[in-house]
């Protein structure tokens, strides 16, 4: 399921998206985000960072991996109808691993956050 | 940097980041079995160091790490080397 709507901001290592969540999405428990929709939701949007840099360069866009969620830190979950901020920013880069810090804010309140490391082949 | 410094320094995000209790970084202990690392923390370990000391860690440098005494070494020769430069 597509988790990004919008991509807002897009660098080298920084990217910002966009997101309704509407009433269809797979996530929605009680008519509220769940926590994975949150993580699937940052992941996306490295993606999309990642996705954008390689259409910029004419080059094939690799397949990426969630190798691990560390730091996470939810402090509410968005309700459906809500539109939520996502921000990624690459911190390092070892071998084919890209470690990146997440936040999701919503009305700009930070409601979740993580650092996630992942693995892309091409 | 002093070699007591950079032992220090290392042993305080050891502690921090992979949670070993102190008294067990001893100079002669395996540093993968005393911090059960696996592949994603040699990951944490490359950041940890190049954030605290400033120098570019290649992977293969850990094939010649095995105990913490190696690891103190090889950062206090690549910080060395970073001063020279």
């Amino acid at each position: 399921m597509v988790m990004v709507d919008e991509l807002v901001r897009a660098e080298a290592d920084l990217a910002v998206t966009r997101f309704t969540i509407l009433r269809d999405n797979l996530f929605l428990v009680s008519n509220r985000l769940g926590e994975p929709g949150l993580v699937e939701n940052i992941a996306q949007t490295i993606a999309a960072m990642v996705g954008y840099n390689c259409f910029l360069k004419n080059i094939p866009v690799p397949i990426g991996y969630i190798a691990a969620v560390k730091d996470l830190k939810i402090a509410s979950l968005p309700a459906e109808g809500s539109v939520i901020e996502t921000t990624v920013m690459i911190t390092n880069q070892v071998m084919d691993v890209t470690v990146v810090k997440g936040k999701v804010e919503q009305a700009g309140n930070v409601i979740c956050s993580c650092e996630m490391k992942v693995v892309a082949k091409a | 940097m002093e070699k007591l410094e950079i032992v220090g320094k290392i042993n305080q995000f050891l502690v921090e980041e992979f949670e070993v209790e102190p008294g067990k970084i001893v100079p002669e202990s395996n540093l993968r079995e005393t911090l059960e690392l696996d592949s994603l923390d040699y990951i944490d370990l490359v950041v940890v160091i190049e954030s605290n000391f400033g120098f570019k860690v290649k992977p293969e440098d850990f094939l010649s790490i095995a105990t913490f005494q190696d690891f103190y070494d090889y950062v206090e020769r690549q910080v060395g080397e970073k001063v020279s430069v």
